[in-house]
């Protein structure tokens, strides 16, 4: 049986290309097929109480107080995106229905009442985030109902084209303001705990006072084993002694 | 002898797993939506080369999704068609457009919405696509209106693909024009 050389791998390196050939075979043959991009990105409101299925926001608050709500954005494609959100009023085409104004047009409707959290949104892969928004009513705004809309702009590369094409979804909303007393709170369906809120540092002060509290009343108590400790070492150190000296002490007494 | 028996295993597991280019298999492509949402895409750059006085009219793709519980349209906006030059231009492409002051009126530009998803026979029987062929305007134009149930991808031949056509009036300046248009989807 011949030894194998000192040094040389137990795979030679035409067997190690074959195994990566093999293995590159392998993972190509199961990955997943690139799926079809299909639109894109998606908009839709949040999930929570209320009507969620019909592309629009139906929100009832009182004048001069505000409600919130979310849009969710979906980025559908295999890469990043990026994408603009804001509000626009309501503008009627040209046969007679509505349409969000265009994004160059300033805002002095019902839009002017809405205040987007995040007005870039940078999404990953194959992913989705909430963008909370409020709208904060006027207290002399009439009563009745207000129509806007949030819109979800993807950014888009600069073609070099004549004619250039740009998309966006629009999800209205539709404020119904109510005298004060009538208006019905809404739980807004975003994300449960606002960093903003000033209870958070508050609670963090009392975290850290707590640990304090604790490390020293551990340290108190450690200090206290430690005297005890050491006053036990020394009554017995002493109590051998003695014992020592008393033995000590017996056997000269026998001997003499 | 066990490289050679690892090797092999490999291969066979190779030979035994369906490749994608053999004529029995069958690709299954599955699009996960979110639910109760839309969505839409649109391609993104249309080239022109069109005679003084004469039209042109490219066809393009869209993409509709709409998972709410409702119908949807769809309406087009966008400015005047405005003259430029090119400030740079690389091996890469041409940069930083410089506007010259020309324009056509985006009365020129018409709009036709697709009128079908991917076949007739395939779209669902209550789904009901409207298209219109509108020259844009002072405000959005309606190009297109669809039920519930109909959504899927546009363009894919004529007669039922989206379209855009631009009319280049007479005594318009040779000149290189563009403009930019904004697709909006939302609920009725």
């Amino acid at each position: 049986m011949t030894q194998r050389p000192v040094g040389r791998p137990i795979i030679r390196r035409s067997h190690r290309h074959a195994l990566m050939l093999a293995v590159a075979v392998i993972i190509a043959a199961i990955a997943p097929v690139r799926a079809n991009d299909w639109t894109g990105y998606a908009a839709r409101p949040a999930p929570g109480e209320g009507e969620r299925d019909s592309g629009r926001f139906e929100l009832s608050v009182g004048a001069g107080s505000s409600v919130s709500d979310a849009i969710e954005i979906f980025n559908l494609t295999d890469d990043p995106a990026t994408f603009d959100v804001y509000a626009a009023d309501v503008v009627a085409t040209t046969d007679g229905g509505r349409a969000p104004a265009s994004r160059e047009v300033a805002v002095s409707g019902a839009a002017t009442w809405i205040i987007v959290s995040q007005a870039v949104v940078d999404l990953g892969a194959r992913s989705s985030t909430l963008v909370e928004f409020a709208v904060e009513v006027p207290a002399d705004a009439a009563n009745g109902t207000h129509t806007a809309a949030v819109l979800v702009e993807p950014r888009g590369s600069d073609t070099q084209s004549t004619i250039t094409s740009r998309t966006r979804v629009g999800l209205w909303v539709e404020i119904e303001v109510l005298e004060g007393s009538d208006a019905a709170p809404v739980v807004p369906p975003g994300p449960a705990i606002s960093w903003d809120v000033p209870w958070i540092p508050l609670i963090a002060v009392a975290l850290i006072a707590f640990a304090a509290v604790i490390l020293y009343l551990s340290r108190r108590r450690w200090h206290a084993s430690l005297e005890q400790w050491r006053e036990e070492r020394a009554l017995i150190r002493d109590f051998r002694s003695r014992r020592r000296h008393q033995a000590a002490t017996d056997t000269h007494g026998r001997r003499g | 002898m066990k490289t050679r028996i690892l090797l092999a295993a490999f291969m066979a597991a190779a030979l035994a797993l369906p490749g994608p280019a053999l004529g029995a298999d069958q690709d299954v492509d599955v699009q996960v939506l979110p639910a109760n949402a839309l969505g839409i895409s649109v391609q993104e750059g249309l080239g022109f080369a069109i005679v003084i006085g004469e039209s042109a009219t490219q066809s393009f793709g869209m993409g509709i999704t709409n998972t709410t519980g409702g119908g949807w349209i769809v309406t087009v906006d966008g400015p005047d068609l405005q003259s430029y030059s090119w400030g740079q231009c690389d091996e890469t492409g041409c940069y930083d457009r410089t506007l010259t002051g020309n324009t056509i009126p985006k009365s020129n530009v018409v709009v036709t919405g697709g009128d079908a998803s991917w076949g007739e026979d395939d779209a669902a029987a209550d789904s009901t696509i409207t298209p219109y062929s509108v020259a844009l305007g002072d405000s959005p134009v309606t190009i297109m209106e669809g039920t519930a149930d109909a959504w899927g991808m546009f363009g894919f031949g004529p007669p039922h693909e989206p379209t855009v056509q631009v009319t280049i009036p007479a005594g318009s300046a040779y000149d290189q024009y563009y403009t930019t248009l904004t697709y909006t989807i939302m609920a009725p």
